[in-house]
């Protein structure tokens, strides 16, 4: 009996769908999301699985083993201020820590709009302050009771949330991750004076240092809960009553799986769930084909996301950016500007500019023929030559040359003096260009050159627009994955239960210190850890998760105390208790990785280091099948090549046209060539070639 | 509008444009990540791309009022010397010349291509320590130069790819932290040199003549662009003037230990040209609030930027029509050997707000462009800096970042930012108080947004925080203080707006709170404490607190915009319930009475309307001109929300906005149509302070009596016009 590993991301637009089975033969699939539903658009992209192979959906779905989804329900309910009414419970004199936002009005916004004094504002805050109450305590640093404890005035709190209609509480003292005596004591009192209510403690759910945003994400997290729980519910019966028999999980922002159950409690940690699978599946991919440095490009319709991957592990931030709120949860680190497929050209000044601004999909851009009317991206693209009109999406939309002409003849041609194709070809250099300045600087942060880079690009536009702007960056080789149009998914498919666990106990060496171990004992750090795996392993296990097969990542985030910057170090050590050695081996490599990003003299170990949070990632391997192949094109289509005129550099030339069908492994492909996929097309440069490997993706380097 | 130069294409300008970009920010992320230093990593410090002639091409987000003087270093160096090589490397700090204040060194060099100079680039950081009487360099107690940090003249710290090692060291033994300034001119280089190269490979790629091409247009554009701007506002005169207040040195109590610095600017705005004059500004002295030159360059540039580059891209363009007039020897344009060394939060903030008045009231007359006018910004920075030995037995020193925690100024469409509506520094915060505990032996009793503290309005001045900290695990610490604006609103508002409240310094001696706290009462405020309770001098060099003290800063916050009277009474009963408005002040100040349920009662709101009208009209002194000219037609212009203006056979007519009553000519001065009142402390925000010198007065209309504007003026009567059209 045929056995199938499925994952789904389910995007603002579109649903993705893979289906792998257990010989590793990877589906492709694709349908519309319909929001009210998601899960139909799912069962939308299984009925086409199933039909491919001949059975009904109902066979199909019993045979799934594992089930893997990404999702934009709580990223949604947070942007579209549909979550739940939360009433917030903090320390008596720091009630206006959500609004005073620590002053900062700029987080989440581009340079441009920093500029613009007369509109920069702070964004709405997570809870109106009127829905948030103070309690008489106080916690100091070093977690002792400074003011115990007001019941009654606990008691008062939660009665006046309860009154203004607060349906959540979300409880955020000060130095409750040092103590949080208190915050449990609330809880019990909220049980008492207001049972219907759900609570969320911030020592419990995110027991780390920073009140600001502690408390921001403590309450999103409360606010998402019950949405996430009843969607997901919704979701997981459809999809069994349709025949489903194993339990979903979900992708986390942070790159791993979870559970429904566990990741009610964490609905927050869900807000990149679909964005970051496109890293891990390039990850995945990358660590295959012996690329152990990608930067990652998924160029849709409104933005370009960046991630990067160093020596085979996905680069992380310690946050998660969702909107103009930064939330204190562990997210593979993924950096957007607003250039994509639907940016919008214009001329000012007699100056071309390509974006920010976007036609979206509705009205979309012009060559849609939904009534855009200003020129895109993707009508340069389609003027150019390098969009096929009649096989756009699959064919599901047939493009209009036309209406893109004229768009690009009204609004840039004619105002800067260019001919029609001159100005298509400005359009694409101009985002091309600016792409490539984003992915230098995304390496550059990180101290490293993209020439040491594998460019892996999929998304829409994508592998149409990587031959340019991999091509300016130097990077040697710019990789097209088969996956390229469901890259997401596929990624979601790749990835491991994942649970993480931390808490902050801040702990310095004084200035001067030579051996670290002596000021942080390697028992203390022990302890800490110890904890915070049986926690990890636990919840695992809880999910399912063979014990055996659970592999713990220990790691603290250190910083030299008379600096700012802080860092993510691992002690790989194994789960064996710390020693000395182990300590001292840590602030070292602390030391070189500051180095190698911030810069050789940069590290200022005299001044003392100081950790302040401990972090334990727990990963246990979802099963899957091994990829032998994740395209079959040992049976080659008939059929030579065609050619179409692309406009490149100027000029009119004939590009090589070939179909999906048409590739095997090991062909050489000349450019200019497209190579048009089921649901991309992909371009080769007229000074590059493209070899198609083993896996079925397309390999473009500059010819030699 | 201008075109395309010659030399380079829409396209490849747009793409060259954006490299540049790229490659400053490159720059400027290579001098973060070398240097070490926290107050680069806080933002205090920039990196630019400027013309051959030393004009500013490129800038980023920095803290903005350091960032005119990269222009001016440049133009310095250009104008000494004369043997400039590649591989050079110039520096300066001497603020007399191109810089702020003596802490923000400048490195600066030259991209030659084919022999010639084609652009130079430059970073700037604030050092941490660059000697001087006291740690930090920021002397408040200095009364000549030469106690301060050292002074380094325009010279060549690298020359031809070589270190001028004796230079280097001269500086670095000079200042206490000799390791982190060296850091940081590592890093200097290291960001010159990485912009450098990409420099080159840009040049190599697309020809020097159209990179040099992109950075000329760039900066025609945008002076095209401004002066296009300019050219739809009115000509004529525009004037605003805000002081400087600070301890006389007699040590005695209240305002009569206060004395004021003025600093008015008179605004000339003639076609498509802009003139700052500050003239009329108080000649230098040997204390507290000197800034140079660059400093006050500096205030306009930034103000320049934040009112107009919303819309235009940020360059030297911006300034280009612009000219600032002020002789050598003011409180503004100090001289040798006037100390300066907190010349980056002196006068010139006080120039800033009185350049950001004058520009706000001549933005009015347009109805395009009322929506850029702000009243004054950004007050005083409440240096509060605090040393001594921490809970772990180290000694430590640290400015706390929360006094930028200001409110922003009210606009004619929205309200200010509340608690971080800076200008200065348009990315900036400060940190969480659990990260300040860890490393301060400070307990915070509350860090807290203070309700009424921005001015009241149609639109509500920007509230801004409190806070409040206590020693723990110290036996005491010291504080070094400082800031202006404790004496007067220097956020006055627009158009009726009432100003924002003052800076306050509050100490209390012996106030048990930690046993208070330890017994489970908790403080709500400093009046509920026991001890010795005083307002700390806004210069307050060695301020000692005790374990058992308290210190609390309250900082300086948003005028506001239009009366109050004529605010939304849903919106005011909004900010009770977000505690942003008290319920006193919204009855006080605004007029609107809000039910115990938190919804307005439109009846008592009402009468409670009316009542401080009548209470207007009976304080209200007449008018000393106008009358009840008889205007016909609609009128042609108008000012903000306060004036409609008919033209009238060749003169102007000025009327209530409001009532549009005509209520005179106005050839002498609109401010002799209103009807003023003096305000009392009933009549304005908590916290507003107005020294004796001093009067708040109020311009109503006298017919249907709403204010049509509100400033703070000599208690003699007010020697300037806010306007005179041309």
């Amino acid at each position: 009996m045929p056995t199938y590993y499925v994952a789904s991301d389910i995007g603002g637009t579109f649903t993705d769908t893979v289906v792998i089975d257990q010989d590793g033969n990877v589906g492709r699939y694709k349908s519309s999301t319909v929001p009210d539903n998601p899960a139909e658009g799912v069962l939308d992209t299984l009925v086409d699985a199933a039909q491919e192979r001949g059975v009904d959906l109902e066979e199909l779905l019993g045979q799934v083993e594992v089930f893997a989804h990404g999702t934009t329900i709580a990223t949604n309910a947070m942007l579209e201020g549909r979550a739940r009414r939360v009433g917030l419970i903090q320390t008596r004199g720091f009630g206006d820590t959500l609004t005073i936002m620590r002053g900062f009005k700029s987080i989440g916004l581009d340079e441009e709009d920093i500029k613009r004094f007369r509109t920069l504002v702070k964004q709405p805050t997570a809870v109106p302050r009127a829905m948030t109450e103070e309690v008489t305590e106080r916690v100091d640093y070093a977690g002792r009771v400074v003011c115990p404890l007001d019941e009654d005035d606990v008691r008062r709190a939660v009665r006046a949330l309860r009154d203004r209609g607060a349906e959540v509480i979300a409880v955020a003292l000060l130095w409750s991750f040092a103590n949080d005596e208190h915050e449990r004591r609330v809880a019990e009192i909220v049980a008492e004076e207001a049972p219907e209510l759900g609570v969320t403690l911030s020592s419990e759910f995110l027991p780390r240092i920073g009140e600001y945003e502690r408390t921001l994400t403590t309450a999103v997290n409360a606010s998402l809960r019950p949405v996430l729980k009843t969607s997901l519910d919704s979701f997981e019966n459809t999809l069994t009553r349709a025949g489903l028999r194993s339990g979903p999980l979900l992708m986390q922002s942070n790159g791993g799986l979870a559970t429904f159950s566990e990741v009610e409690k964490r609905a927050a940690a869900t807000v990149m769930s679909g964005p970051v699978g496109g890293v891990i599946a390039s990850q995945f991919l990358g660590t295959r084909s012996g690329h152990r440095n990608v930067v990652t490009t998924d160029m849709g319709g409104t933005s370009f996301d960046v991630g990067l991957v160093l020596d085979g592990l996905p680069v992380m931030s310690n946050t998660t950016l969702i909107g103009r709120d930064e939330l204190a949860l562990p997210s593979v680190a993924v950096r957007a500007i607003g250039a994509g497929a639907g940016s919008i050209a214009s001329v000012r000044n007699g100056v071309l500019q390509v974006g920010p601004e976007s036609a979206g999909a509705r009205p979309g851009p012009a060559c849609y023929g939904r009534g855009g009317e200003r020129p895109t991206v993707a009508d340069a693209d389609l003027v150019l030559g390098y969009l096929n009109p009649e096989n756009f999406l699959g064919g599901r939309l047939t493009l209009d040359v036309e209406r893109a002409r004229t768009a690009i003849e009204t609004h840039v041609a004619r105002p800067a003096g260019l001919s029609v194709e001159a100005a298509a070809e400005g359009i694409k250099t101009i985002v091309d260009s600016r792409m490539a300045d984003l992915v230098r600087q995304v390496t550059v942060e990180q101290g490293y050159d993209p020439t040491d880079f594998a460019v892996f690009a999929y998304g829409g536009a994508g592998p149409l627009h990587a031959f340019s702007y991999g091509a300016e960056l130097g990077c040697p080789q710019i990789i097209v994955p088969i996956t390229a149009s469901v890259h997401s998914a596929f990624g979601i498919g790749c990835s491991d239960l994942t649970m993480v666990e931390e808490i902050s106990q801040p702990m310095q060496t004084p200035p001067g210190t030579t051996d670290h171990a002596g000021a942080l004992p390697p028992e203390t750090l022990d302890a800490t850890f110890d904890e915070l795996a049986a926690r990890a392993t636990r919840d695992l296990v809880a999910a399912g998760a063979d014990k055996d097969s659970i592999s713990l990542v220990r790691s603290v985030e250190i910083r030299f105390r008379a600096q700012i910057h802080v860092l993510t170090v691992t002690l790989d050590t194994g789960a064996g208790a710390l020693t000395a050695a182990d300590v001292n081996g840590m602030v070292e490599r602390f030391v070189e990785q500051y180095e190698g990003r911030f810069g050789k003299g940069a590290a200022f170990l005299e001044g003392g280091v100081e950790i302040t949070t401990f972090r334990v990632v727990a990963t246990s391997p979802v099963p899957r099948a091994e990829l032998t192949a994740v395209a079959d094109h040992s049976a080659v289509a008939g059929g030579s090549a065609a050619t179409r005129p692309v406009f490149s550099g100027g000029t009119w030339r004939d590009a090589t046209v070939l179909r999906g069908d048409q590739l095997h492994d090991g062909m050489t492909i000349d450019g200019l060539a497209i190579v048009e996929l089921a649901d991309t097309t992909v371009v080769i440069g007229p000074d590059q070639d493209a070899v198609v490997d083993g896996a079925g993706d397309l390999v473009i380097q500059t010819r030699a | 509008m201008s075109t395309p130069t010659a030399g380079v294409d829409p396209v490849t300008y747009e793409v060259i444009r954006h490299k540049l970009w790229s490659i400053n920010s490159e720059g400027a992320t290579t001098v973060e990540h070398v240097s070490g230093s926290p107050v680069v990593h806080a933002t205090d410090y920039n990196f630019g791309i400027y013309t051959a002639a030393g004009e500013m091409a490129i800038i980023g987000v920095y803290l903005l009022t350091p960032l005119y003087t990269g222009a001016m270093a440049v133009q310095e160096f250009l104008a000494r010397y004369d043997d400039i090589e590649p591989g050079d490397v110039f520096i300066i700090n001497d603020p007399y010349l191109a810089a702020m204040h003596q802490n923000d060194v400048q490195f600066c060099s030259p991209v030659f291509r084919d022999g010639e100079i084609v652009a130079w680039l430059g970073c700037m950081a604030h050092q941490v320590d660059l000697g001087g009487m006291d740690p930090g360099s920021w002397c408040t107690t200095a009364t000549d130069v030469f106690q301060e940090g050292i002074r380094i003249p325009p010279g060549r710290i690298v020359r031809q790819g070589r270190v001028n090692q004796e230079l280097w060291d001269t500086i670095v033994l000079n200042s206490r932290m000799h390791d982190t300034v060296a850091n940081d001119f590592r890093a200097f280089l290291a960001g010159l040199r990485v912009a450098q190269q990409r420099f080159d490979e840009l040049c190599d790629r697309y020809g020097t003549d159209a990179v040099r091409a992109t950075m000329e247009k760039t900066l025609d554009n945008s002076e095209a662009d401004l002066r296009a701007m300019l050219r739809e506002l009115p000509d004529g005169t525009f004037e605003h003037t805000s002081y400087l207040d600070r301890p006389d040195g007699s040590g005695r109590e209240g305002h009569a230990g206060i004395e004021l610095l003025e600093v008015p600017c008179v605004m000339r705005k003639a076609g498509d040209q802009l003139t700052f004059d500050f003239s009329g500004a108080s000649p230098q002295s040997p204390a507290y609030g000197m800034t140079t030159r660059g400093g006050l360059l500096g205030a306009v540039a930034t103000l320049m930027l934040c009112t107009f580059g919303g819309e235009i891209p940020w360059n030297h363009g911006i300034m280009r029509p612009v000219e600032v007039v002020a002789p050598d020897g003011l409180c503004v344009t100090a001289v040798e050997p006037m100390p300066v060394s907190g010349g980056a939060a002196g006068a010139n903030w006080t120039a800033t707000c009185s350049a950001g008045g004058a520009i706000a009231k001549m933005l009015s007359f347009s109805e395009r462009y009322e929506g850029f006018a702000f009243g004054p910004s950004d007050g005083s920075w409440q240096l509060s800096q605090f040393g001594g030995v921490d809970q772990h037995g180290e000694p430590f020193a640290s400015m706390y970042m929360d006094s930028l925690l200001w409110g922003g100024p009210a606009f004619s469409f929205r309200d200010g930012v509340d608690s971080g509506g800076a200008m200065v520094i348009l990315g900036g915060g400060a940190t969480d108080v659990e990260q300040q505990e860890m490393r301060h032996p400070l307990l915070y009793l509350w860090r807290r947004q203070v309700p009424d503290s921005g001015g009241a309005g149609t639109h509500r001045g920007g509230n801004g925080v409190q806070f409040a900290l206590t020693p723990i695990d110290t036996e005491e610490v010291t504080g070094v203080l400082g800031t202006h604006g404790v004496a007067l609103p220097n956020r006055t508002g627009l158009f009726g707006g009432l100003p924002g409240s003052c800076a306050r310094f509050e100490r209390v001696i012996g106030s048990g709170v930690l046993d208070r706290l330890g017994a489970g009462r908790p403080v709500g405020d400093l009046t509920e404490l026991d001890g010795d309770h005083g307002v700390l001098p806004g210069v307050s060099p060695a301020a000692r607190i005790a374990h058992g003290d308290v210190f609390e800063c309250t900082v300086q916050n948003g005028g506001g915009y239009g009366d109050p009277l004529l605010r939304d009474p849903e919106k005011v009963a909004v900010d009770v319930a977000a505690r942003a408005v008290s319920a006193d002040a919204a009855h006080r100040l605004y007029g609107v009475v809000v039910g115990a349920d938190g919804t307005v009662d439109t009846p008592a709101t009402e009468a409670r309307r009316d009542e401080i009208r009548a209470d207007r009209r009976a304080r209200m002194t007449a008018p000393a001109g106008g009358g009840s000219p008889t205007v016909t037609g609609d009128p042609g212009g108008r000012w903000g929300t306060a004036l409609l203006i008919w033209d009238d056979g060749g003169r102007s007519v000025a009327g209530c906005a409001h009532c549009r009553t005509p209520l005179g000519d106005l050839e002498g001065g609109w401010e002799a149509l209103a009807g003023t009142l003096t305000l009392g402390p009933d009549d304005l925000g908590g916290g507003v302070d107005v020294h004796e010198a001093l009067d708040a007065v109020a311009y109503v209309c006298p017919h249907c009596v709403t204010t049509l504007w509100v400033d703070t003026e000599p208690s003699s009567g007010k020697a300037w016009r806010d306007f005179a059209l041309t």
